[in-house]
């Protein structure tokens, strides 16, 4: 395994163990309801340390998106040009995330997206997002 | 609390910069520290404050003291990004207000260009950065990117008004000798260099060079008797809002707003009073941003407010005069030279692109992927 594989830590092992399973998962703060993302041990509202993990339907809009012409890594670089995208998850929390490649549609700023697995540099699961309709509105 | 002229800058110097293959950081940083010392007219035995950051060790401040042979009292590493010189110039004046050092160095060196140390990957994938590292994002030009396209998105902000801040930038390299690039831009070069992360192009980014400097730093009652006229700290403020983009709330408002408010406040001053701007230009895009934010200009306006060569030499908004990170250097940390750019323009002392207004000055440093903003306001008897 290369040293890029992210280590799966205390506060983030239930949330890779999702993906593993298909799911993309959140927290939220059992005392003051904040929704939290990325996985925390405390609530970074509150500091509560009573947070529960939930399962997101995973569809949400783009808040931002960029084409990525220079990969950051070797194993990537055959994959330019990609897209990532900042996610506005309907359940209020947002994620930078892969896009699919996509096909004639336009990828923009407010286009709904729904989550996929895909692969991480060294064939992990990720959550990568795909373009699922028309912009709100 | 305030920091009004609680402490001066008393000297001010680069390292060489540009491409410096022979010589290492602790050598660039003794000569960026006696050439400011002397310009400060003052003895390396007084330097009892050391403030200091880069990316070349782990314990920067204990190196570089015993390097250079000083007994700091008090010394400060703080690392936030770019910025930290700026964190450090308040966190002087706090040190000098509460009586626990009179003269300080602010010391920055780096050879990342000649030691091929830069790269777009991010630092390491652990902890937080854990849910982005992975997605191959190029850092830090890609969180800039994810910004510029929403401002361009919410504002209809244009690539040509982004260009137009690394042309006026390298108008003014073209009047400062030690600017690294000096050869004529326009905005249609700008526009076709290669896409690095839409809409950030080649030359919508800093550059990558070689190189260091140092400030320092007095108490009020050693600022009194320099060689030369003290320049001010008048204001002083600091704001941080995010390590991993998807956590900053708004991607169109850079932590600069709550920085610079604080800043004012202390000066007691407001823009319209601010004679030369100097702003960490890490992109094209930090700079528009910045200037909505400290109340140049309106959310969403500072597109209109650089075009038609405001910033440029000869236009009515004096910005980034030294040619800024995207034509003088940036060697991987910038804020330093924000620094030493409004102490020279303060000073009378920059030649060809010495403007004539300058009582005033206002630098403001953003760090890691707008992350992180200290601002101050500086000036002269």
């Amino acid at each position: 395994m290369s040293k890029e594989v992210p280590e799966r830590d205390p506060d983030a092992k239930p949330w890779w163990d999702a993906v593993a399973r298909g799911e993309l998962a959140y927290q939220r703060c059992d005392d003051c309801g904040e929704v939290i993302f990325f996985p925390r041990s405390a609530c970074p509202n509150c500091l509560s340390p009573r947070v529960s993990w939930l399962v997101s339907a995973g569809e949400g809009e783009i808040y931002s998106v960029t084409l990525i012409h220079r990969a950051p890594d070797r194993r990537l670089a055959s994959e330019v040009p990609y897209y990532l995208a900042l996610v506005n998850l309907d359940e209020g929390f947002r994620m930078l995330a892969r896009l699919t490649t996509p096909g004639s549609e336009t990828v923009k700023i407010g286009s709904r997206v729904r989550v996929v697995f895909g692969k991480g540099p060294d064939g992990e699961s990720l959550p990568w997002f795909e373009l699922s309709g028309s912009p709100k509105g | 609390m305030t920091l009004y002229r609680k402490a001066a800058i008393a000297g001010v110097a680069e390292s060489r910069l540009g491409i410096v293959p022979d010589e290492t950081v602790l050598m660039m940083q003794a000569q960026a520290a006696r050439d400011a010392l002397a310009d400060a007219g003052i003895d390396k035995r007084q330097v009892d404050g050391l403030f200091c950051a880069g990316r070349w060790g782990r314990t920067h401040q204990l190196e570089i003291a015993e390097y250079l042979g000083i007994d700091p009292h008090y010394s400060d590493g703080t690392l936030v990004g770019g910025s930290s010189f700026l964190y450090h110039l308040g966190h002087a004046a706090a040190a000098m207000n509460a009586g626990l050092c009179k003269v300080a160095l602010i010391l920055y060196g780096s050879i990342q260009r000649s030691r091929r140390e830069r790269t777009l990957a991010m630092p390491d994938h652990r902890l937080s950065f854990q849910y982005e590292g992975p997605y191959g994002i190029p850092y830090p030009v890609g969180p800039y990117a994810l910004a510029a396209a929403r401002h361009m998105y919410q504002y209809g902000t244009t690539r040509e008004q982004l260009a137009e801040v690394a042309v006026a930038a390298r108008k003014w390299a073209m009047l400062n000798p030690k600017a690294f690039k000096r050869e004529p831009l326009t905005i249609d070069d700008v526009l076709a260099s290669e896409p690095v992360a839409d809409p950030l192009h080649r030359l919508d980014c800093c550059l990558i060079t070689d190189g260091g400097g140092a400030v320092v730093v007095v108490a009020p009652e050693i600022a009194r008797d320099l060689k030369k006229k003290p320049v001010w700290l008048l204001g002083h403020g600091e704001a941080q809002s995010h390590m991993l983009i998807s956590q900053m709330k708004d991607l169109t408002v850079s932590p600069a707003k709550a920085a610079g408010k604080r800043a004012f406040e202390m000066a007691a001053m407001t823009p319209s009073e601010i004679d030369v701007t100097q702003i960490y230009d890490s992109f094209t895009i930090t700079v528009l941003l910045t200037l909505e934010a400290l109340g140049y200009c309106k959310p969403g306006e500072s597109g209109a407010f650089v075009s038609n060569g405001r910033i440029a030499p000869g236009g009515d908004f004096a910005l980034n005069t030294s040619g800024g990170g995207l034509s003088y250097c940036h060697p991987g940390m910038f804020g330093i030279f924000l620094i030493i750019e409004a102490v020279r323009q303060l000073r009378g002392e920059c030649g060809d692109r010495q403007v004539a207004k300058n009582r005033t000055a206002l630098i403001s440093g953003t760090g890691a992927i707008l992350s992180s903003n200290a601002t101050c306001i500086l000036a002269r008897d």
